[in-house]
């Protein structure tokens, strides 16, 4: 709970700063996907069923930041926390360069996700090639922001009283 | 073992919940878009501070264009001066078709058409994601705007409503790949859809045999229940003519400039 009411509004903070000043003064660089970040930190550090709320939740929220049909980025953000938790925690929490490899492998996986979700419920049929192309830009960027980001993250972390889980630890 | 159970009870929990959220992505897409609670609480808690932040930092950049402008100001006055003079000379002459053709249809027996109301609002914030057209403006339900109320800038069609707070409302855009508009070329008179690609706009079910050319202006055909008739589009910029087939191939480019949209109407019919 501590960690939804904490990761929560920093999203929509983090979202509204990317839908106002971002769009102003960087219009024609892709915005970070934030929301897709603090769910692959959460992948790794929060526990399973809070986390996978979580997530679900952020989801909901960006679909509200976006003008995609309600339900689609929650989707999304559910299936990537979930593959995070069990991928990902077979790997040492603790190393720096986790969550920037996470990162790169995320954004391609939540485009990938993106498109299969749109051509198989068939809401945007024209999108996907834009999605695809625009992969390794929203890849560079978002890796940016995971860094500069971290700190933050691992700071409400620790009030949220989460815990880097480490290799083979038996609970989740 | 416990440990393992435990864990698969969890496991068990969210994907429970993942199809959850896949039945309820389903039912949003087959149902009416509509504005749901959870919604409807975000943009009325986040619009105060997306209107606070666009707000400050529109004056801070008007500050400093206002500096900007000052250089070579006396130049750009006279000749706004001429543009003036040019735009009330057209103006007189508008004046004059316009009462020509009052004259005109009251001589047909033309039913006078209903005048819109048209509401103002400005431009808050954009769309968190890349690849989707939408914008959110500061004005919403409080105001009489609903869903599916076509959005206008002055020169053309900005999209329409898609989800509305009590104070603040998204528009999808013309150019979202959802977005479909039924149109008309403007020469030929040839009915189209005009279809969002992202970036621009295409035109699709032209018929081929249609003379359709680059440079022609792309106008709501008022066909489609949700925008007026003859408001403008786009241009045409690309007219592929297969030999065989039924339709041709157009791409056109929107009238609005999007990435400078500040302020648009919001079309509310007077029946609605």
């Amino acid at each position: 709970m501590k960690i939804f009411l904490l990761f929560f509004p920093l999203s929509t903070l983090l979202l509204v700063i990317q839908t106002t000043l971002w769009t102003t003064f960087l219009p024609q660089t892709p915005c970070p996907n934030t929301t897709l970040l603090i769910t692959l930190y959460l992948g790794f550090q929060a526990p399973l069923l809070c986390g996978g709320i979580c997530a679900l939740a952020l989801g909901f929220l960006l679909d509200v930041f976006s003008g995609v049909t309600f339900g689609f980025h929650g989707i999304i953000f559910l299936a990537i926390f979930i593959l995070t938790a069990g991928l990902g925690r077979q790997l040492n929490g603790d190393n720096t360069l986790i969550l920037p490899l996470a990162t790169i492998i995320g954004s391609g996986a939540f485009a990938l996700m993106s498109v299969l979700i749109l051509l198989l419920f068939s809401d945007r049929d024209q999108v996907w090639l834009q999605i695809l192309s625009s992969i390794p830009l929203q890849m560079g960027v978002n890796l940016v922001t995971v860094i500069i980001l971290r700190p933050l993250f691992t700071y409400l972390g620790s009030i949220g009283g989460v815990q880097p889980v480490h290799p083979f630890r038996k609970t989740l | 073992m416990r440990d393992f159970l435990d864990l698969q009870k969890r496991l068990f929990v969210l994907l429970i919940l993942f199809l959850c959220a896949l039945l309820l992505y389903s039912y949003n897409l087959r149902t009416k878009p509509d504005t749901n609670l959870f919604e409807r609480s975000i943009l009325v808690l986040t619009e105060p501070l997306s209107q606070g932040v666009t707000a400050t930092t529109r004056g801070v950049i008007s500050l400093w264009h206002e500096y900007l402008d000052l250089v070579g100001v006396k130049q750009e006055n006279d000749s706004l001066r001429q543009e003036l003079k040019r735009l009330e000379r057209i103006q007189i002459h508008n004046s004059e078709l316009a009462a020509e053709n009052t004259r005109l249809k009251k001589l047909l027996d033309f039913r006078e058409r209903v005048e819109d109301q048209a509401i103002p609002a400005q431009v808050i914030s954009a769309d968190a994601m890349n690849w989707f057209r939408t914008i959110t403006i500061n004005k919403g339900t409080d105001s009489g705007i609903s869903e599916n109320m076509p959005v206008m800038a002055a020169s053309g069609v900005v999209g329409r409503t898609i989800k509305c707070a009590a104070n603040s409302s998204r528009v999808l855009l013309i150019t979202d790949a959802s977005s479909a508009v039924a149109a008309l070329i403007q020469n030929s008179r040839t009915r189209t859809v005009a279809r969002g690609t992202g970036s621009g706009i295409s035109c699709e079910y032209a018929a081929r045999l249609d003379e359709t050319g680059v440079g022609d202006h792309l106008v709501t055909s008022g066909t489609g229940g949700v925008f007026p008739k003859g408001i403008p589009i786009g241009t045409i910029t690309n007219v592929h003519t297969p030999k065989y087939g039924l339709f041709q191939t157009i791409k056109a480019k929107p009238a609005v400039d999007f990435s400078r949209l500040e302020e648009v109407l919001v079309i509310v019919k007077k029946d609605q």
